[in-house]
This record gives structure tokens, C-alpha cells and sequence, in this order.
């Protein structure tokens, strides 16, 4: 077994692109340098094959942390063909479509202070309480236009399309989706406030059944559909899980990329490696997938910008 | 504070182009501002501002294994351009550099690899990186025999670290190699903790070998002295940390020392507070010592240095450009 391949020192250039620069790291080829590399190529492939289905996991505060335009143009784009979200994510996609914007702010605040001044803070990130009250107020119109059949059971996939297509702004996730009939998947909507708000409008007025079992059906159908089937996780948590498990019904993904800060140690699915993913039959191999330890609003957007310089001649942006 | 001082500058999402240049995509981790894309972009801030600064003297302390995997020619090129007045390092990270100074190489490996076999092979692992043990004994013995000229030269001499350093640097001809860099910018290299690394073990076998009188003497202690000078002659201090550990400290009880105090930092580590180890520890908590002046310009960046420095470094050489000297 021949164990020597060089590690090739990181050069840097001025004016170098990002595309230059994931090169250096992927020669490099080690530690994070060469986990980047190698994330980079693996969504480079899977984004110039159009045999393969891309699904795009999100968890975390990737939508306040200022990654929406970025998934939204994946969307638009036609690289991301489902994605699948915690429903705070498009709770905040939503906010920022109704005008309303997350401030930049610092970690080490009084949070009674920003209590009693009915902002709320994720990190390093402001929002107003009142951007909430207005989401409620819109939902509250939105939600009366849905039909008697449609309140008797909706999908929170088909629900998101709806929301997505009453939405002019150009930058909204949701839009996009809606426009290039990219399903949003999201049972787990309940858990946001579009889900309390659903919950009290639903024992007000009309009554609605939101069914979360249809948003497997719809997964399920795409998962049966791949040709080839593409994962990209951001953080982790159920949207990772579901996505992975639906990948079973295809004796596992094709391609995997990860990027999180959780760890594997205390056996948790979001720390989880791809490599244990293998024995459950959710990742065919170790070798077409990468792991990056990293905040992914650093990693996503340098690995992307890399992407898309290389896909240019492929597709254009 | 009035409510709207809290909404004064608004999260604005990222908007990627095909062929940015890296100083482009910080542009637009800027405009997000948040979490670690925000933390980046202040790093790169803080960082031009200290290079700007000609009166700050920037220290760089270097632990883990920053030179195995990659950055070895980028903390050169920092020294070169007299980005970095001062580096603080480990013997391991020196080690490093001269393995590759010596002809010899790391290899791209895998965490995963059967450890057994490895032993077996006689090839060390870090990581992911594979290192021959052939290339560790070229290494010793080049470096004994280098020891040996040094103690020649200089007859009953009593080195500090950063003096040893300068005399490897001198005998090197690898234009790459940090020691090199260092010895033709006269920029010191600390190693405070140099007897926790190969350094240690040469000597040991070199020192064995002799009659005492001809073996080389190093004083740990000799270097205090030159490195609180520096932090005291100097108008403003500067930090950039890679990791943590002792070359972290080094130069932040130095600041102490001398009654300054840090003007500009940049930490970049993987490592949590929570534990109350110097690594981990918050940059707020240095100011409590005095290491790091109240009102200091800082950020800490919670990622690793193997992917957040080369993006810091990149813009910033695009920023400056090709003709900035300082």
C-alpha cells in the first residue's frame, strides 16, 4: 500500500478567485483545506449532472445568517431540485419578503434590555418582535384564501408553494421555490411560528388539517425518481435525518456533503459522520462524500462562489 | 440605548458571481456581518488595520498543526512582507518546517487509516497527514550536524530560542521555509516551549555523542527579556493567533509584562471557553489580566485555521496589493 501523496503548501495570490483558492486548498488536500476541496468538486459534479437530483438540507440560522439569496439563486438556477428546511428558516425568509430585515449585532448584549425593547436575538443577529406580529397578520389573509378542500388537508410542502407564490420579492426562497415548482419540504413546520400561528387560526376560524405525512409522499416520489441522488447538508437536525432516510428507499445517497460544528461523540444524527450513514443504508460510500467541520456561513458561500466559477461553462448563472 | 439603535445596520444577504475574487466574497460576508461569515470579514478588517498600523508591532502565534497541513508557505510570505514582526511558535511547528526545509515531505492521508499498519510501515500520522519516519531521521541528523557548526561558530555561547532559530535560519537555502524567511526579514521566532518537540531529542542524541563542553546550551529564560523589550519599545501590539496553547500565552503575558496591553487581536481556534484552559479562553477575559487593553480592536473567529486563514491572508494581499511594504 503506498500511503505517500504530498501534501502541497497553500499558495495565495492577489486578486485570486474563489475558485483559485478552493484549488490550493483541494492541493493541499488535507484537514479542512482538502475537506473544502473535496466538498467543492463532489457539488461541482453533482451540479453539472443533470442526472442528479440535489437535495439541499437546512438547519440552523442559515436564512437570518445571510445565506438566503444564495439558496435562492441555487433555486432559481435549477442546482437545487428539493430542498428540505426547519420551518424557522422560511419563517425568516418570510420576514425579509415583508420588508422587514435581521440587524447585525453582538453576542454580548443585556437580552433583558433587548427583551424589554421586544427585540429578539439569534447570536449576533437582531430582530424585531414586530416583524413577527406582521408575518402572523399576513399568514392570517393568506390563510383565509385557502379553500374548503384544501384546509381539509394540506401538505406543509404544498401550504410553503402557496406562501411561495403570493411573494413578489425577488430574493425570497420561497418565490423561487414556487416558481420552479422546487418542493419545499418541511414537516416539521409545527415547530415555528407559521406552525403556532396555523394552530390558533385553525381553532379560530376555519379548521385545518396540516398533513405532514403528505410531505414524505412528495419525498419519497423524488427519492424514486433520481437517477442519481445528491445530499447537501447545512447543520444538521431532522431536516439532515429525514432526507437521509428517505435516501434508504434508494439503498442510500450517491453523493454527500456536510457541513456542521456538531460532533459525532455523543452519537447525536446532526454530529453524526456520513461514514456511519453507510451501515444504514442511507449513503452508498465513503468515498464520494466530505464532512467539513466548519460554520457554514463561511464554508457554503466560499464553496459555492468556487462552484459556480467552474460551472459557468456549464450552465449560466 | 434607544430601541432603534439596535436595528442601525441590517443583515444583507450574500450575493455570490462566477470568478469573485476572495477579497469580493469578504465584501459579502461583511454585508451579512453575522456569525462566523461576519466574524471573518472583522478579521480581515482588523488585520489590514494592524498591517496599515507601521507603529504596531504584529505578533503571530502559532500552534497545532498549522505548517503540516499547508500553511507554511503563507506564514513565509506574512513574514516576507513584514506582515508579521514576531512569530511565536511551537517546536513541532518549527520541526515541520524544517522537514520540508530538509527535502522531506507530508503526505495526504486519511483519518481512518489502520493506525497498526501505519506503525507497522514506520509512518506517523497527523490526522490526515502521513509523515515517513525516514524523513524525520534525514532531519536529524541534518540538524545535528547543523548544531554541531553552530557550536563551532560560536564557542561556549548560551542560546535563547529565537538565537538558535536565527542561526538555523541562516544556514537554510529553501526560500519557502519559515526559519529561512524569518533570518532574511529579522523577524525573531520565539519557541518558548522548544524542549516539547524534536528539538528536545536531537539534542539529547547529539549532546549524548559529546564530550559536555562542545554541546550546544540553550537557556529558556534568556528570551523573556527580548521578547518584553519588543512588546515595550513597541507603540502598539498587534496578535494574530493560530490555535492557542503556549505561543498564545507567550505573547499575551508579554503585553502584560510590559504594562501595554494588546491593541488589535485576532483569534482564530476551535476551542471552547467552558474549560477554562488558555486556548479556549475568550479574548474579554484577557482584558481582565491586562493582557489585552479594554477597548482593544478584536474579534475571535470559532473555525479552522486551515480554511479561515488562507481566505483572511488572500484578501488581504488583495487589498494591499503587490507594491505595499511596510
Amino acid at each position: 500500500m503506498n500511503f505517500l501523496k504530498k501534501v502541497k503548501q497553500i499558495k495565495l495570490r492577489r486578486g485570486m478567485t474563489a475558485s483559485q483558492l478552493i484549488k490550493e486548498m483541494d492541493a493541499c488536500g488535507v484537514l479542512g483545506a482538502g475537506k473544502m476541496g473535496k466538498a467543492a468538486k463532489l457539488i461541482a459534479k453533482m451540479f453539472a449532472d443533470p442526472d442528479y437530483t440535489v437535495f439541499l438540507t437546512l438547519a440552523g440560522a442559515l436564512v437570518p445568517g445571510g445565506l438566503r439569496g444564495i439558496i435562492a439563486e441555487l433555486i432559481e438556477h435549477g442546482y437545487v431540485n428539493v430542498l428540505i428546511t426547519t420551518g424557522a428558516n422560511m419563517v425568516h425568509d418570510l420576514v425579509e419578503a415583508l420588508g422587514f430585515s435581521h440587524e447585525i449585532g453582538v453576542f454580548e448584549v443585556q437580552d433583558e434590555q433587548l427583551k424589554n425593547k421586544e427585540i429578539g436575538r439569534i447570536g449576533d443577529i437582531y430582530i424585531q418582535h414586530k416583524a413577527f406580529q406582521e408575518l402572523e397578520k399576513w399568514l392570517h389573509h393568506l390563510l383565509k384564501e385557502l379553500t374548503e378542500q384544501e384546509c381539509q388537508r394540506i401538505s406543509p410542502s404544498s401550504l410553503l408553494q402557496k406562501i411561495g407564490t403570493q411573494i413578489s420579492q425577488k430574493d425570497s426562497i420561497l418565490a423561487a421555490a414556487a416558481r420552479k415548482e422546487v418542493p419545499v419540504i418541511c414537516p416539521g413546520l409545527p415547530d415555528s411560528i407559521i406552525g403556532f400561528q396555523l394552530w390558533t387560526w385553525s381553532s379560530s376560524d376555519k379548521k385545518l388539517v396540516l398533513d405532514s405525512l403528505g410531505d414524505i409522499s412528495k419525498l419519497v416520489d423524488e427519492v424514486y425518481q433520481a437517477r442519481k441522488s445528491g445530499i447537501i447538508i447545512l447543520g444538521g437536525g431532522w431536516p439532515k435525518h429525514f432526507t437521509l432516510f428517505a435516501n434508504t428507499f434508494r439503498e442510500g445517497v450517491d453523493t454527500a456533503v456536510q457541513i456542521t460544528m456538531d460532533r459525532p461523540e455523543p452519537g447525536g444524527l446532526s454530529g453524526a459522520t456520513l461514514k456511519e450513514a453507510i451501515s444504514w443504508r442511507k449513503v452508498k460510500s465513503n468515498e464520494n462524500t466530505a464532512t467539513v467541520i466548519c460554520d457554514a456561513t463561511i464554508a457554503f458561500p466560499l464553496i459555492v462562489a468556487a462552484v459556480l466559477e467552474e460551472a459557468q461553462a456549464l450552465r449560466e448563472f | 440605548m434607544d430601541r432603534k439603535d439596535f436595528f442601525k445596520d441590517p443583515v444583507v444577504h450574500m450575493k455570490l458571481k462566477a470568478r469573485m475574487t476572495i477579497n469580493q466574497l469578504i465584501q459579502e460576508f461583511s454585508k451579512s456581518g453575522s456569525f462566523g461569515a461576519g466574524r471573518v470579514a472583522t478579521a480581515c478588517d482588523i488585520y489590514e488595520r494592524m498591517i496599515r498600523d507601521r507603529e504596531c508591532t504584529i505578533f503571530l502565534a502559532l500552534a497545532g498543526a498549522v505548517i503540516p497541513a499547508g500553511l507554511r508557505s503563507i506564514v513565509a510570505d506574512l513574514i516576507r512582507r513584514k506582515f508579521v514582526d514576531v512569530v511565536v511558535t511551537t517546536g513541532a511547528n518549527v520541526i515541520h518546517d524544517l522537514l520540508e526545509a530538509f527535502e522531506g515531505h507530508h503526505y495526504k492521508g486519511h483519518w481512518n487509516a489502520n493506525d497498526v499498519m501505519l506503525y507497522k510501515y514506520h509512518a506517523f500520522r497527523i490526522y490526515d497527514i502521513f509523515v515517513p519516519e525516514e524523513d524525520f531521521m534525514k532531519e536529524d541528523s541534518k540538524l545535528a550536524e547543523m548544531l554541531d557548526d553552530i557550536i563551532e561558530e560560536s564557542e561556549n555561547r548560551v542560546f535563547s530560542s529565537n538565537e538558535l532559530m536565527m542561526e538555523i535560519g541562516k544556514r537554510l537555502n529553501d526560500s519557502n521555509s519559515i526559519l529561512r524567511a524569518a533570518y532574511n526579514a529579522e523577524v525573531p521566532v520565539f519557541v518558548p516551549a522548544i524542549r516539547d518537540s524534536e528539538f528536545a531529542y536531537i539534542h539529547w542524541l547529539h549532546a549524548k555523542r559529546k564530550p559536555s563542553k562542545t554541546s550546544l546550551i540553550l537557556d529558556t529564560f534568556k528570551e523573556v527579556p527580548n521578547i518584553v523589550d519588543i512588546a515595550t519599545i513597541s507603540s502598539r501590539l498587534g496578535m494574530i493567533v493560530l490555535g492557542g496553547g503556549v505561543p498564545r500565552n507567550t505573547v499575551q503575558h508579554s503585553a502584560a509584562i510590559a504594562r501595554k496591553g494588546i491593541d488589535y487581536a485576532v483569534l482564530i481556534t476551535m476551542d471552547r471557553p467552558e474549560t477554562g484552559g488558555l486556548s479556549g479562553s475568550t479574548l474579554e477575559e484577557a482584558i481582565s489580566w491586562g493582557k489585552i487593553k479594554p477597548r482593544a480592536d478584536k474579534v475571535t473567529v470559532i473555525g479552522d485555521i486551515v480554511i479561515v486563514f488562507p481566505l483572511i491572508v488572500a484578501s488581504l494581499f488583495e487589498r494591499l496589493g503587490d507594491d505595499f511594504s511596510r
